[in-house]
């Protein structure tokens, strides 16, 4: 015994999504054979349906997808790399050389440290010698040079003699 | 006998915090019993990007981008807003995946986030829109005119389905996109809306109902085509 409109129209759409058993489908089948008013109601489903997946389809065609994946990559790689002043923070809350019992002898011996060092700095190194003259005298018996201390006012003199000249060989 | 007292877990600041989330790592373990037929490569996969493989993020994208990128294209229907959906689940899903116990399947975990995910963003671009609305007039996009017809017709008949799709309540639009879209079953979509398969031939009926209200006129164009 073929259904009417109503009783079918709540098993259509379980037909039209492929969810009826066997038993619902042929029952529904042997409706549509005499029922365009089913059928228009079918095919609106199936229009509709292909009014809101085609774009989606169209444009899953046309997206480059591994620039995507790329994008992601990059994405976590930021993630897993924390900025400058975090990794600091985290150092610091971390690191034992930030601990009270360790900095505070630390800088306890910085200051006895920077105490002993600063006089020494301080202290006045003694200049550089006072400064001299020298002076270069070529005369024609002898080379002369002349060193004169400026503050104790010494001079030394030297005389170079002229090394021998070679005899040229006869 | 002294009654045993539960040790408390971690000391000082962890106390009570699992930080290593260790407890249901071993559940996931590639060889354990997966109760809900989630096959043995799957499971190497998720355990292997649990311990921070990213190849294996990237071979999970390389299986599951194209079904994001349709859902997240079905709700939202721009391309740019669609591609940082995809973007966002992805990264989400390689700092959340720890939480994956492995009681769903995989891809209903991933749906769902990929459906929160949008519907965050639809309420982001619903309060740009709202808040533009005061400054912006429409006008028709830089050389419409010179378009052929039948693109212009194509953008008009996407831009009403997106009307469509936007006056439709969360929980429909999603039943819909699903279906039409994705075309899971009843009971998937169940699984991954978190809600009874009447619940959902429910949802699927009224989107369904309203949206060929909302689009009768081009139905019927299409028909007589």
């Amino acid at each position: 015994m073929k259904k009417s409109c109503s009783a079918i129209s709540s098993l259509l759409e379980k037909y039209f999504d492929r969810e009826v058993t066997d038993v619902e489908r042929s029952h529904v089948e042997a409706h549509l054979l005499d029922c365009q008013a089913c059928r228009d109601v079918l095919k609106s489903m199936g229009k509709l349906r292909d009014l809101v997946k085609t774009p989606v389809e169209e444009a899953v065609q046309k997206e480059d997808f591994p620039w995507v994946w790329q994008k992601i990559e990059r994405g976590i790689r930021l993630e897993e790399k924390p900025p400058f002043w975090e990794n600091l923070r985290s150092w610091l809350q971390i690191s034992p050389l930030f601990q009270r019992r360790v900095w505070i002898p630390a800088v306890a011996a910085a200051a006895i440290l920077l105490a002993v060092i600063l006089p020494l700095l301080t202290q006045k190194i003694p200049s550089h010698p006072s400064p001299s003259v020298v002076e270069y005298v070529e005369s024609q018996t002898h080379n002369v040079m002349v060193y004169e201390l400026e503050k104790t006012k010494v001079t030394v003199i030297w005389l170079f003699e002229e090394p021998e000249k070679e005899t040229p060989s006869s | 006998m002294n009654p045993v007292t539960p040790r408390p877990k971690g000391r000082g600041f962890f106390r009570g915090i699992n930080i290593f989330n260790f407890r249901f790592l071993p559940s996931l373990r590639a060889g354990a019993s997966w109760s809900n037929g989630v096959n043995h490569e799957e499971a190497e996969l998720i355990f292997r990007c649990q311990k921070g493989d990213q190849e294996a993020l990237k071979e999970i994208f390389n299986q599951y981008h194209k079904k994001v990128y349709r859902i997240a294209y079905g709700v939202v229907r721009q391309r740019e807003e669609a591609l940082d959906i995809v973007q966002e689940v992805f990264i989400k899903l390689y700092r959340s995946i720890r939480n994956f116990k492995g009681k769903s399947k995989f891809y209903t975990y991933l749906y769902r986030m990929t459906i929160n995910t949008a519907i965050d963003h639809v309420r982001k671009m619903e309060r740009v829109r709202v808040s533009s609305l005061e400054e912006e007039r429409f006008e028709p996009s830089e050389g419409a005119e010179k378009r052929p017809d039948s693109v212009l017709l194509h953008r008009e008949l996407e831009e009403k389905v997106k009307a469509a799709l936007e006056k439709l309540p969360g929980d429909q639009r999603m039943a819909l996109i699903f279906r039409e879209v994705e075309g899971l079953s009843y009971q998937e979509m169940a699984e991954a809306m978190g809600c009874s398969i009447g619940t959902v031939m429910s949802r699927l009926h009224y989107a369904r109902k309203r949206i060929q209200e909302l689009l009768k006129d081009e139905i019927k164009e299409e028909r007589r085509g």
